[in-house]
């Protein structure tokens, strides 16, 4: 399988005492990989190093090939890599077509097409019924979302960017049971479209029901790697 | 038209009011009143001009640098030989070089980090202007031949050139701010992050804006200075040219493109009413405005639940 992105050695140290990551190394092929651990386990701080929000203190990402340490995050939304955030971070008083809308203009960016905000607006539509927000919430504000649903209005934006690889960070803690299946079913949906997931998760049902790789990482360090199939083979 | 897809009706109707009347003065008018018309026209560009950075984010407390710069060098350039109408584009673009070289110098910073940091780099030029040969030092330059002169019935045109500017500048403004442009601003002015997880260069809209930007506040640094006559470093580098258009802009509402052209009109006009008759201590209006602006028009006179106007 191909290698998607790779990370050679990262280590990040906060304010020259806390260690979030320390020398961590792993790859990913195309496809479904979670990464699980307790709190504090660097998890967050991992996907802002990929992402570029935070600088590694040292090591070396590599996506599709390329070395993009020194790119800054909207060169690398631009490479291909979308993330959501743990916290939603979403355009608070514009709408939700709007909040999509700004994904669209990179998505329509990376493909040199020139769109008017009309056309803008109606594929931020089309993606977020794909995604599965109900059309009568389209003109509300961001912030009168439940949780739920800002972190599924995040998720449309970064996908609305047309990327190769997305980063989701603990998309389904605070979801209902049936909120986190419909989740696990759109993700499905858009590997299908040829989107990789790199997910950070805890629900062991979704991570059992969508990922090919498990990767564990506890204080900083990967502490266990497994892939599916490796129980059924006796690994 | 464009300019008519990001400005509300709430803006149109106040900017059907405000700009007439004014225009009104600029055209009947004399004296006293045609004066205080131009210098609320003044006010207007440069609240327009500060707003362009505040529509990023950021909140500068220094942007008299780039107007003191304007006027300086425009003078300066028009005194070396060079043609005045040049020079005023040759301070204009000296300001821009400046709030280019000021964006990249403290591209990380945001917030209060930033308006800090715009003070610093406002009081640079004024130190430069205060000790060199060149610029007058402390006592300046005076003297200054007025820009437009009509020959035959020697008269200034000076009074009418800021509302002919104002009116270029909003034309060209319109050419160019689309509702696409304005989505990403306010992309970037809510949350920075998530614009630039979301492919958004937010540092180069940053730059990109503190450069014409400041490139207004140079040309009109430098239109005013030909008005008036003389440049000293108090003058030019006024903290009046930092504040006043900063309250303009935030009372009138800065997340609009017309609303700090309004906001600095309505209260120049006050300011000017107030001090024919309280000649000490009218500029209270700017302090009361804020006031006002923060505890009950948050987001500005057009962001009030029900319109003033
Ligand atoms: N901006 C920061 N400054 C200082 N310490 C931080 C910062 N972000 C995270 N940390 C620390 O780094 C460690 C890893 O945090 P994080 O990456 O958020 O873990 P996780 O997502 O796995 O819960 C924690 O000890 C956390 O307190
Ligand atoms: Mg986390």
């Amino acid at each position: 399988m191909k290698t998607i992105l790779e990370i050679k050695n990262i280590s990040k140290i906060y304010d020259k005492t806390v260690v979030a990551l320390s020398n961590v190394s792993f790859k990913i092929e195309y496809g479904i990989t979670a990464i699980t651990g307790p709190n504090g386990a660097g998890k967050t701080t991992l996907f802002n190093i990929i992402s570029g929000t935070v600088k590694a203190s040292s090591g070396e990402i590599r996506f599709l090939g390329k070395r993009i340490n020194g790119y800054q995050p909207h060169k690398r939304c631009m490479a291909g890599i979308g993330r959501t955030f743990q916290i939603p971070r979403l355009f608070d008083e514009n709408s939700l077509l709007e909040n999509v809308a700004i994904g669209v203009m990179t998505g329509a960016k990376k493909i040199k097409e020139n769109m008017n905000i009309d056309s803008l607006k109606k594929q931020a539509g089309e993606i977020l019924n794909f995604i599965g927000i109900k059309e009568n919430k389209y003109e509300i504000k961001a912030k009168k979302l439940t949780l739920a649903e800002q972190k599924m209005l995040q998720l449309a934006t970064a996908v609305a960017t047309k990327p190769k690889l997305m980063l989701i960070d603990e998309l389904s803690s605070g979801m209902t049971f049936q909120d986190a299946l419909r989740l696990s079913d759109v993700i499905k949906r858009l590997y299908d479209y040829g989107i990789s997931f790199l997910m950070v998760e805890h629900n062991m049902e979704l991570i059992n029901k969508l990922a090919e790789k498990i990767i564990v990482l506890h204080e900083g360090q990967i502490v266990n790697v497994s892939e599916k199939g490796d129980n059924e083979t006796g690994k | 038209m464009k300019l008519l897809q990001i400005v509300t009706k709430q803006e149109l109707k106040s900017s059907l009011i405000a700009i007439p009347v004014f225009t009104l003065i600029l055209i009947n008018g004399s004296g006293y009143l045609l004066t205080a018309a131009s210098y609320g026209f003044l006010i207007a560009i440069l609240s327009f001009g500060w707003n362009l950075t505040a529509l990023t984010g950021e909140i500068s407390l220094g942007h008299a640098g780039f107007f003191g710069i304007g006027a300086y060098v425009a003078v300066i350039s028009g005194i070396s030989g060079i043609n005045s109408v040049l020079s005023v584009f040759i301070g204009a673009l000296a300001a821009g070089v400046y709030g280019a070289i000021t964006s990249l110098s403290f591209y990380r910073l945001s917030g209060v980090g930033f308006a800090l940091a715009s003070i610093a780099f406002s009081q640079i030029p004024k130190i430069v202007a205060e000790n060199l040969s060149i610029t007058g030092a402390g006592s300046g330059i005076v003297n200054i031949k007025p820009l437009f002169i009509i020959k035959s019935i020697n008269t200034p045109l000076r009074e009418y050139i800021m509302g002919a500017s104002l009116l270029i500048i909003l034309l060209i403004f319109t050419a160019f701010a689309g509702k696409k442009i304005w989505l990403k601003l306010s992309a970037i002015r809510q949350n920075r992050i998530a614009a630039e997880a979301l492919g958004i260069a937010t540092i180069r809209y940053k730059q990109i804006n503190m450069l014409i930007s400041s490139f207004i506040f140079g040309f009109v640094g430098a239109l005013w200075t030909y008005w008036i006559g003389y440049i000293n470093p108090d003058t030019a580098f006024d903290l009046y040219f930092s504040t006043a258009p900063l309250i303009g802009a935030l009372f009138g509402g800065r997340n609009s493109l017309i609303g700090p052209i309004i906001g600095a009109l309505i209260l120049y006009l006050s300011d000017s009413a107030i001090s024919m008759i309280f000649p000490v201590g009218h500029k209270a209006v700017y302090g009361l405005a804020i006031l006002v602006t923060i505890m009950a028009l948050r987001g500005g006179i057009f962001k009030a639940k029900k319109a003033i106007i």
